[in-house]
């Protein structure tokens, strides 16, 4: 079953450069295995701006999730676990 | 390799792209681009903008569009030669005559099938029927579409186009391209499918998106985030790590497509001649008619012989051929312009000027060096000029002859509504907002005082301060399409085969994809048809004098009656064409023409650009004798002689060039464009040297040369063409002639071809009125449709087409006033079929005061006479008899001046009269006897304010009162302390100091006031 988090869930993440390495949820480390796809979102700039880089990630621990970095703040969210 | 866009949008894709093509072409070149496509949405409007920038900046243009396809699938399409260009044309012409105006649509496949030749397609964006059919889930359809594509196209001539966003599903759709790019033996390639040149002007094309689907941000469809912008190579590489070969190929496309905008001349209508007569000898034919003196002899071969050589004998024809038609029917009409400097136009009966008694050149007009088409210019009957219009199109048909475009672009007031609907202010709020405001360009809405008044703080908040930071943005980025005021192109074969046509919103118009600039620079020639609303002025007078003389005509006129002169030396040129202005009447009175040259002089001398150069004061002084004429150098005086040693004219560039320096005619032009063109310090540095040079050969220092090339170079750029002038001075005279002698049908022709000319109905029958001219308001069973005049009775009645809102309803009223005159208000009523708003404002205009009952009397009967006429039986209803009070006079002045626009009553000051003058208060009578240097009082009514952008930041009211006007001078920090009061005071009270200069006066004002009646606002 998978979950989806609205508003994001903040995370800690290792990057590399720019791109997600590992992060930590539900006190678990999680490697990144490979990143099957990414995508951008910048919008809203007339209200409350949204500027976020999307992934989607395969773990070493077979988790498939989307995790995005908040441009605004620079800050890593956790958005969606599928299982 | 070099990354190259291929699918580029710029602002010509209407509210659908945020840069010109000439940001986009700067910003390719800087990301090291050797070449750039633009595809704009089924147009090419851009091109010649496009073709001049890419130019300029050292890089390929590639021209192309993204089509609209039956099925409203998009395609990318670039075009690789000559066929190619003239099978986009194609292609573009048939989907936008294929739907409603602003649309485009290919009525079908076949058309596609038929066009291809010369053309790459690349299969477009998610809009595209390859990528739309992957979408759906449908991959048969997508290889279907690549197939038929691939094999309409050729191998070579088709791609799948590839793109990567960063939006969540693009990397699957990317891949499914791939593979099935893969399987097919198609290549690929990567556009960026730009919509703009930088990342940050997204906000600018959400803006303009919301403008296009007319909603707010919050519900417009927009982009989901900034990656549409011109890429570098470095971030395509990174984006297509999966197909790195896509990047390459734009290079290899781009190699393949070789197709310049070359600038030349379309292929003309051949004009029928006699038998044994081509073009050439029939336009030697039709000008060698009669009697020629030698130097006119001589002067008509010179021109021929250049005609000939530029191969435009026939544009000559086509051109006279539609003068012929014009004159055939009575359509008054004279050629404007640089026309007027050729005696082959002149001849042809095109321009009302002979060169050689002016002194001008044919070298302005047309020469062996000058590389650039000549344009006609004529002007005709504004209300008449649909009949030559129609001509045109019946003799060539529409496949051949149309208007060109005209882009209307964002000007502050729809810059500043349109960006604040955007972000979905309230309406009512934007009203308020958008009536303050004071600037006319975009780009100064966030400067304005006004605005700043109006919503005060409000303006800092973060809402506001986006929304005039991208209404400045929106300046000069295209709106939308409209017809060039008169400009047809005219081509032998269709003329889609060089630029595309669409529909005009007008029935039965349409019009090319390029402006009047775009077909000037690709070397095409036009034909400015212009209304003048003067000319129509002049052709009513005409058939007014007619029915007394008909022998009458207007060209039987010389120019040199004395009284005509002394009319215009004392400014009393209200409705005269040209001279009637603030600026004029200032000048007129100190430059006291006499003689026909000295209206040519008034019309080029009176403009900003002399205003500006400072040349106006000089000339004027050398005239009144308190400046001595000297010239920089004695050859230079038959040149400047007739101006007093000033250049003013663009013709005396080309002579001072030639007689100081030697430079032929033709050199003197191209040096005279250059002082006129946007950057002239650079593009006249290259006369420079063999200005000198030619001067030293004639004698001249070389400090002297300089001093005149100086001289050139600081006016030539504001000089006017004499031409220009002449032909202008020719209607100048005339209007100026029947203003003088037949005041009445002057004044009510001017009345019935409104709007024109620079002063209101109001101030035209006030002026009448005060020449003596009784002014009969608007009569039910009296008036005419148009306003008429009789000049031996020196009165004019006013038309029922005065009163607001009649329109075509004027000559129904008379059609049924004619079976029998209208008893009363029910008469009228249930005889025609009107509105009650459009009887009420009838009532209101006094049209029915005849009657002998009020108006409020006759509003109020209205009602009942509407109930009883909606009743199913023939009853008339009368209900008792309801007293209303009497109308004042006023209130009837306040009525007539809603319905009417003026009143032909007393002026409003005339009963205040004697209540001013007890307080001290003078008259615009007074003004001109009073000491200069007086401080004084006056009121008026404000008829017109200006704020020429040379003026400095001063502003120039106009004031009239029931004797005359008066011209008030405000000074910046005076006007910025009473611009309210200025702006909204229905009577201004004045006070100021009294300037006088020769005969002219005027007030220097210190304050404002608003006038009341009974009693006045002390400031």
């Amino acid at each position: 079953m998978s979950r989806l988090w609205r508003e994001g869930l903040p995370i800690r993440m290792m990057a590399r450069g720019d791109l997600p390495a590992h992060f930590f949820w539900n006190n678990q480390a999680h490697h990144v295995l490979y990143i099957s796809n990414r995508w951008r979102v910048q919008t809203g700039w007339w209200r409350f701006a949204i500027q976020r880089t999307y992934f989607k990630l395969v773990t070493q621990s077979d988790l498939v999730v989307v995790v995005y970095r908040d441009e605004t703040v620079s800050r890593w969210f956790l958005a969606q676990v599928f299982d | 390799m070099a990354y190259i866009e291929l699918h580029c949008h710029s602002h010509y894709s209407l509210l659908d792209g945020a840069s010109s093509p000439t940001e986009l072409v700067q910003r390719a070149a800087e990301l090291g681009m050797p070449a750039l496509a633009l595809t704009d949405h089924d147009a090419v409007y851009g091109a010649p903008e496009f073709a001049r920038a890419a130019r300029d900046a050292g890089i390929k243009p590639i021209f192309g569009a993204e089509l609209t396809l039956h099925d409203t699938s998009h395609l990318t399409l670039l075009v690789r030669d000559e066929t190619g260009w003239r099978n986009l044309c194609a292609l573009i012409t048939a989907g936008r005559h294929n739907a409603p105006k602003g649309q485009a649509r290919l009525p079908d496949d076949a058309l596609l099938e038929t066009h291809a030749a010369g053309l790459i397609a690349l299969s477009g964006c998610r809009q595209g029927r390859i990528a739309r059919s992957l979408l759906a889930g449908n991959r048969a359809a997508a290889e279907a579409h690549a197939r038929w594509f691939r094999r309409l196209f050729g191998h070579d001539g088709f791609r799948i186009e590839l793109h990567n966003h960063l939006l969540p599903d693009d990397r699957w759709l990317r891949h499914e391209l791939i593979a099935l790019a893969s399987d097919l033996s198609i290549g690929c390639v990567a556009t960026n499918n730009v919509h703009y040149a930088f990342r940050d002007q997204q906000r600018l094309q959400d803006v303009l998106s919301c403008i296009r689907q007319k909603l707010p941000l919050d519900e417009a469809h927009l982009r989901s985030n900034d990656e549409y912008a011109l890429r570098s190579e470095a971030d395509m590489i990174a984006l297509f790590a999966d197909c790195p070969e896509a990047v390459a190929n734009t290079q290899r496309i781009a190699a393949l497509c070789d197709f310049t905008l070359g600038e030349r001349l379309q292929p003309l209508p051949l004009i029928e001649t006699p038998p044994q007569m081509n073009a050439d000898d029939y336009l030697r034919h039709l000008c060698s008619s009669g009697q020629l003196t030698p130097s006119e002899q001589h002067q008509l071969d010179h021109e021929l012989d250049v005609i000939q050589q530029a191969g435009l004998s026939n544009y000559f024809l086509v051109v006279w051929d539609i003068v012929r038609f014009a004159r055939e029917r009575g359509i008054l009409c004279q050629g404007r312009g640089s026309a007027a400097n050729s005696f082959v136009a002149y001849r042809l009966q095109i321009s009302p000027i002979h060169p050689l008694e002016h002194g001008l050149l044919f070298e302005r007009f047309l020469s062996s060096e000058r590389q650039a088409v000549p344009d006609i210019d004529i002007d005709f009957d504004a209300e008449r000029r649909e009949e030559v219009i129609q001509y045109v199109y019946g003799k060539y048909g529409h496949a051949c002859a149309a208007m060109a475009c005209t882009f209307s672009t964002f000007q502050a007031k729809a810059a500043l509504r349109d960006a604040a609907k955007a972000f979905g202010l309230p309406l009512e709020i934007i009203n308020h907002a958008s009536a303050s405001l004071d600037t006319y360009r975009a780009r100064d809405v966030e400067h304005s005082v006004a605005l700043r008044e109006t919503l005060g703080d409000r303006l800092d908040d973060p809402v506001w301060t986006q929304v005039l930071e991208l209404a400045a943005q929106l300046d000069g980025a295209p709106r939308h399409l409209g017809i060039h005021n008169g400009g047809m192109v005219i081509h032998a074969a269709p003329l889609s085969e060089r630029v595309p046509t669409e529909p005009a919103t007008m029935t039965d118009r349409y019009v090319t994809q390029w402006d009047k600039d775009g077909l000037e620079d690709l070397g095409m020639i036009k034909i400015d048809i212009l209304g003048l609303r003067m000319l129509s002025v002049l052709a009513d007078c005409e058939a007014i004098i007619r029915e007394q003389a008909p022998d009458f005509s207007l060209s039987h006129l010389s120019f040199d009656d004395p009284a005509v002169y002394a009319m215009i030396r004392a400014a009393d040129t209200v409705g005269v064409f040209q001279v009637e202005s603030h600026a004029q009447m200032q000048v007129l009175p100190h430059l006291k023409p006499e003689i026909f040259n000295d209206l040519i002089v008034s019309i080029s001398l009176i403009r900003p650009g002399p205003v500006q150069g400072d040349m106006v004061h000089p000339y004027l002084r050398r005239r009144d004798g308190t400046e001595p004429v000297t010239y920089l150098h004695s050859l230079l005086e038959p040149a400047l002689r007739e101006t007093l040693g000033v250049v003013l004219f663009q013709e005396q560039v080309l002579k001072v060039a030639r007689d100081a320096a030697g430079f032929t005619p033709g050199q003197g032009e191209l040096l005279r464009r250059a002082l006129g063109s946007k950057n002239p310090e650079a593009a006249i540095a290259r006369f420079l040297t063999p200005f000198i040079e030619g001067a030293a050969a004639n004698g001249i220092d070389e400090a002297t040369a300089q001093l005149i090339f100086d001289k050139l170079a600081a006016f030539g750029g504001y000089s006017f063409p004499k031409s220009h002038a002449a032909a202008f001075a020719c209607i100048v005279y005339r209007s100026a002639w029947l203003k003088l002698n037949y005041p009445a049908a002057f004044a009510a022709a001017l009345l019935n071809n409104q709007p024109m000319g620079f002063w209101s109905p109001s101030v035209i029958v006030n002026d009448a009125k005060r020449h003596g001219i009784t002014v009969q308001g608007v009569d039910l069973n009296a008036s005419a449709a148009r306003c008429t005049a009789d000049d031996a009775a020196r009165s004019v009645r006013l038309g029922l087409n005065s009163v607001s809102g009649m329109g075509s309803t004027a000559a129904l009223i008379v059609q049924k006033r004619s079976e029998r005159p209208f008893r009363d208000l029910h008469d009228f009523y249930v005889r025609l079929p009107l509105s009650r708003r459009l009887i009420e404002t009838v009532i209101a205009s006094g049209a029915m005061d005849d009657w002998g009952i009020s108006r409020r009397d006759l509003l109020w009967k209205l009602g009942e006479v509407a109930a009883s006429a909606g009743d199913a039986l023939p009853l008339r209803v009368e209900s008792g008899p309801v007293v209303l009070p009497a109308l004042t006079t006023d209130e009837a002045l306040r009525m007539e001046v809603s319905a009417v626009g003026l009143s032909v009553e007393a002026h409003p000051l005339t009963r205040q009269r004697w209540r001013l003058k007890d307080r001290g208060y003078l008259s615009s009578v007074d003004l001109h006897h009073t000491p200069d240097a007086a401080v004084i009082r006056v009121v008026g009514l404000l008829v017109m304010h200006q704020a020429p952008p040379t003026a400095k930041g001063f502003h120039f009211l106009t004031l009239e009162d029931e004797l005359g006007m008066m011209s008030v001078i405000v000074r910046p920090k005076i006007y910025a302390r009473y611009r309210r009061v200025i702006r909204h005071a229905p009577l201004l009270v004045v006070r100021g100091k009294v300037q006088h200069e020769g005969n002219v006066v005027n007030l220097l004002a210190d304050s404002f006031a608003g006038w009341k009646r009974k009693e006045e606002v002390r400031k």
